[in-house]
């Protein structure tokens, strides 16, 4: 997911997810939104940019209006929720199809 | 079965929910997966917070390599072959540093922030095209000579604009676009244009003849000529006067007359206050001056410059360092948008502005043919055509979102007024060669070219102050003054039926104030009236700022016969006020001296109330420290003079004054304590003479300050706590503004803080001209636009101190000391 973040941008995200869930490996939604929301808590991490970090979220948060912790948390929870979504959708057709057939 | 149909179903909305907001944008939040990705998003820009430690960039269009060094401050100091290669890096470092700042700006003079902004900035377009600044600047580029220094340098300045936009990644767009949804445009070069064409504005739009129609509407022409006279009452010369300065010069103001009908039909509907205590006016100046060597404790000239002006993030200034070896060699302050460093000084001198407020635009009367839907005026007796020019504003998508017509005769833009319409002449939108004059002046190795470079200097005019090492100072209040005919007043409206209202010619340069290495051993401008008009009686403007801070910088430079650099930068954020030291004396003797005029007449409750306020103005240091707490009694009561003085200038029905005299008008007034201004018409079954007035005003003082900030004892009155520097970012977004700062300073003290606090002391420099030329700057921001960088804001602690960084000044790159090098670029010729 974090390969995928950097080379494509954020809708690498569902679609890694939505890949990751078809693929024979089959983990769970869950898994999957969990690997997501850390790989983009990873890349948040950048040593370049890491000891400005704090101050750049400190001035995002106070021009939208949010707290800092909340727009701190809503970084990897935006990408679990997006991986999740993109997981569980394609476990469910899955399930629909396999039954089908 | 039906389980995973539900989970198929909830994760489809959910997503759905959480792509939608990605890819559309709702209201005014950001595209949410764009903006939090934490690669491409907005957290990129911690990554970008500091330049990268080394760097080799291609530039196509460089004849050579371009060596920059950023040091520790932020500050960039490029060593180029050529001067274009200068200003073509120049451009791409301020693109770099201030991407953003550049569009909002030249589109606000472009009258075009509807494309970037939406339809909220429609209105402040319309002013803006209304003005023909848009029109003044095109014309103007399209008449330069292409071979000139100054259009090369902006060809080459927007070529790197360019270079830099075009080379763009989205991880390294500026959190505005972000914000807003949009991309950067490519930059042209009539940008520059339109950036000065705003800045004439800001410096150049007070009209007298608005603020004396405006008083003559109420009280007729003659109170209007006291009013808003064409002299000011305290005469402090910028050119050291003939006569003992200051100079009093009170005169007896004539009653309030009847209202002038015509003036009543055509004053600008806009109020001319624009704080409850008047005191923006009184912020908004700046304040310049220079020590000859036999006053200077170190024997070389000394000069200290600080322009007051719109304090925002990113500061309106960007400083840097060009050195192209044996052309130029200059630091200083540029405007980001525009090649040339306006404030600054080169290895031999060393100069600065202040804005002399001269009157450089007239309004004028016209016959038009058709009062609705003009397209012809009345001249000498024919009828001409109006010059249109169609106006469209568009929002950021390019849709259509209004047109407009504006018409212009030969002397300028045409505006409705009511039933009338007037034009205006103004010398801000006549054909010039700012840009160029900038480029020039850095060239020069003595006063007296400097000088001459700046001959050329149309507008808005400004006090130019320059020292250099052989130690000369010289000021000269330089710009176009136009010539009218008849009595040739500015402040009045004329006939514009005839060409015999037009202006004649321009003053000659050997007319304007001036004075070089006075026997005094000093020169100082703050705005006032800039020659005693005993000394040079021609107009040259009216409703001049109050002296206030000549007054107080002349007395700080009178007093110390061996100036150093230490006093210049303390004297810049001095906290006496020549304007207290007028005023409180009044207010005591009022209510301290039993007099006839208030004996048997005094409310008892007021009186009550006066006699504590004066017990309490009296501790006052008349001082505008941080910790003071005696000074807000004093703008309270002065904000009530003001309220109680000016009752005839509230127009029927409204509430406020449309134009509050300054104070020097005021104190003129003061030493006339039986005249009929001081009654207040508002109370009908009494007659108020001056001191009832001072009693009253001082006792409502009090009680607002009761009522607002408690007891005096406590912290409630403290300076810091009711008057605060607020330094808004240029989009007014209170996350990335830094607001309430304590400092040092009140209405009409040397660092000045107005009601607001959104005007001040935009830039400070010292300049010592020894041997080496040294410096000391600082201005409230810093060089980055990047809110992530710690140079977005590290210069405003030193700032509100009043502490000055020492400017950097390597004659090579390796005279910059490696322990204050940030990062190292060598921009070398490319495709």
């Amino acid at each position: 997911v974090a390969g995928g973040t950097l080379v494509g941008g954020w809708w690498m995200v569902p679609a890694i997810a939505a890949l990751w869930a078809a693929s024979p490996v089959r983990s769970r939604p869950a898994v999957v939104a969990g690997a997501a929301g850390l790989a983009w808590a990873f890349l948040l991490m950048n040593p370049r940019g890491l000891p400005h970090l704090g101050r750049l979220a400190g001035r995002v948060a106070a021009v939208l209006g949010i707290p800092l912790s909340v727009l701190v948390l809503l970084v990897p929870l935006y990408a679990a929720l997006l991986a999740w979504s993109a997981a569980a959708l394609v476990t469910a057709m899955q399930g629909t199809t396999r039954r089908r057939a | 079965m039906r389980r995973r149909a539900l989970l198929g179903t909830v994760a489809a909305l959910a997503l759905a929910a959480l792509v939608a907001p990605s890819v559309i944008r709702i209201g005014q939040l950001p595209l949410v997966g764009p903006f939090l990705d934490p690669v491409q998003g907005v957290w990129a820009l911690a990554a970008g917070a500091e330049p990268p430690g080394r760097e080799r960039l291609d530039m196509s269009g460089l004849s050579g390599v371009v060596e920059v060094l950023v040091d520790d401050r932020g500050v960039p100091h490029a060593f180029a072959a050529t001067e274009e290669d200068a200003y073509r890096v120049m451009g791409w470092l301020v693109a770099r540093d201030r991407l953003f700042q550049l569009e909002l700006t030249t589109r606000a003079g472009q009258g075009t922030l509807t494309e970037l902004l939406g339809s909220a900035a429609l209105e402040a377009d319309r002013e803006t095209r209304h003005l023909g600044l848009a029109w003044s600047a095109e014309r103007e580029l399209a008449g330069w000579d292409t071979a000139s220094v100054g259009y090369r340098a902006v060809v080459a300045y927007a070529q790197g604009v360019n270079a830099y936009i075009d080379g763009l990644r989205t991880r390294d767009l500026p959190l505005e676009y972000r914000l807003l949804g949009r991309r950067p445009r490519r930059w042209h070069p009539v940008y520059s244009g339109y950036l000065f064409a705003r800045m004439g504005l800001t410096l150049a739009a007070n009209d007298p003849a608005e603020s004396r129609l405006a008083v003559s509407a109420l009280v007729g022409a003659e109170a209007a000529d006291a009013l808003v006279p064409v002299n000011s009452p305290i005469q402090e010369p910028i050119q050291p006067s003939s006569r003992e300065a200051p100079r009093d010069d009170f005169r007896r103001l004539p009653p309030p007359g009847a209202p002038d009908t015509v003036a009543a039909e055509v004053a600008s509907r806009e109020p001319r206050v624009e704080s409850d205590d008047g005191s923006h006016a009184e912020a908004l100046g700046s304040n310049n001056w220079a020590v000859a060597p036999g006053r200077a404790k170190d024997g070389h000239a000394l000069l200290a410059g600080d322009p007051h002006l719109e304090l925002t993030l990113p500061s309106i200034w960007y400083e840097a360092h060009v050195v192209v070896p044996g052309r130029l060699d200059v630091a200083g302050v540029s405007l980001p948008g525009s090649p040339g460093i306006v404030i600054g000084f080169n290895r031999d001198l060393a100069w600065t502005f202040t804005n002399t407020g001269g009157d450089v635009s007239d309004l004028y009367l016209e016959t038009v043919d058709d009062s609705e839907v003009p397209s012809r005026y009345l001249l000498d007796g024919e009828w001409r055509p109006l010059a249109l020019r169609l106006e469209e504003y568009r929002d950021p998508d390019g849709r259509l979102l209004a047109t407009d017509t504006v018409r212009f005769t030969h002397r300028g833009p045409l505006t409705r007024r009511g039933e009338r319409w007037v034009s205006r002449r103004w010398t801000v939108l006549e054909p010039s060669r700012e840009s160029d004059l900038f480029l020039r002046a850095p060239r020069t190795r003595t006063a007296e070219q400097w000088l001459d470079v700046m001959r050329d200097y149309v507008a808005p005019t400004q006090n130019g102050l320059v020292a250099d090492r052989l130690g000369t100072i010289a000021i000269r209040a330089s710009g176009w003054y136009p010539i009218r005919p008849g009595d040739g007043r500015g402040d009045v409206i004329r006939d514009g039926s005839t060409r015999g209202s037009d202006w004649t010619g321009v003053l000659p340069v050997e007319k304007y104030p001036f004075a070089k290495s006075p026997a005094q051993g000093r020169l100082a401008s703050a705005n006032q009236q800039p020659v005693d008009p005993l000394d040079n009686p021609a107009y040259l403007g009216a409703d001049w700022p109050p002296p206030w801070r000549a007054l107080r910088i002349n007395a700080l430079l009178r007093a110390d016969s061996a100036v150093t650099v230490g006093a210049m930068r303390r004297y810049q954020t001095d906290p006496g006020s020549a304007r207290a030291d007028a005023f409180v004396g009044f207010f005591l003797e009022a209510v301290e001296v039993p007099n006839r005029e208030t004996e048997g007449r005094k409310d008892g409750k007021t009186e009550t109330g006066a006699v504590r306020a004066a017990a309490l103005l009296r501790e006052w240091d008349r001082k505008y420290d941080p910790e003071n707490r005696r000074a807000i009694l004093f703008e309270l009561a002065m904000a009530e003079l003001d309220r109680r003085t000016w009752d005839e200038l509230i127009p029927p029905g409204k509430e406020r004054p449309r134009y509050v005299p300054s104070s020097a008008t005021l104190l003129e007034l003061l030493h006339d304590s039986t005249s009929i201004w001081w009654d207040d018409r508002r109370t009908s079954d009494a007659v108020e003479t001056r001191d009832l007035i001072l009693i009253a005003s001082l006792g409502a003082a009090l009680d607002t300050a009761l009522a607002r900030y408690g007891d005096p004892p406590g912290d409630g009155w403290t300076w810091s706590r009711v008057r605060t520097a607020n330094i808004h970012h240029v989009l007014g977004l209170p996350g990335l503004s830094r607001l309430r700062l304590a400092v040092t300073g009140g209405p009409s003290t040397l660092s000045p803080l107005g009601g607001r606090g959104t005007f001040g002391a935009s830039w400070r420099m010292v300049v010592e001209l020894g041997p080496e030329v040294r410096a000391w700057a600082t201005y409230p921001g810093g060089q980055s636009g990047n809110p992530a960088s710690p140079r977005y804001d590290d210069r405003i602690r030193g700032w509100t101190r009043g502490n000055l960084d020492r400017v950097l000044f390597p004659r090579i790159p390796a005279d910059l000391p490696p322990d204050r090098v940030r990062a190292r670029m060598t921009f070398v010729p490319g495709a």
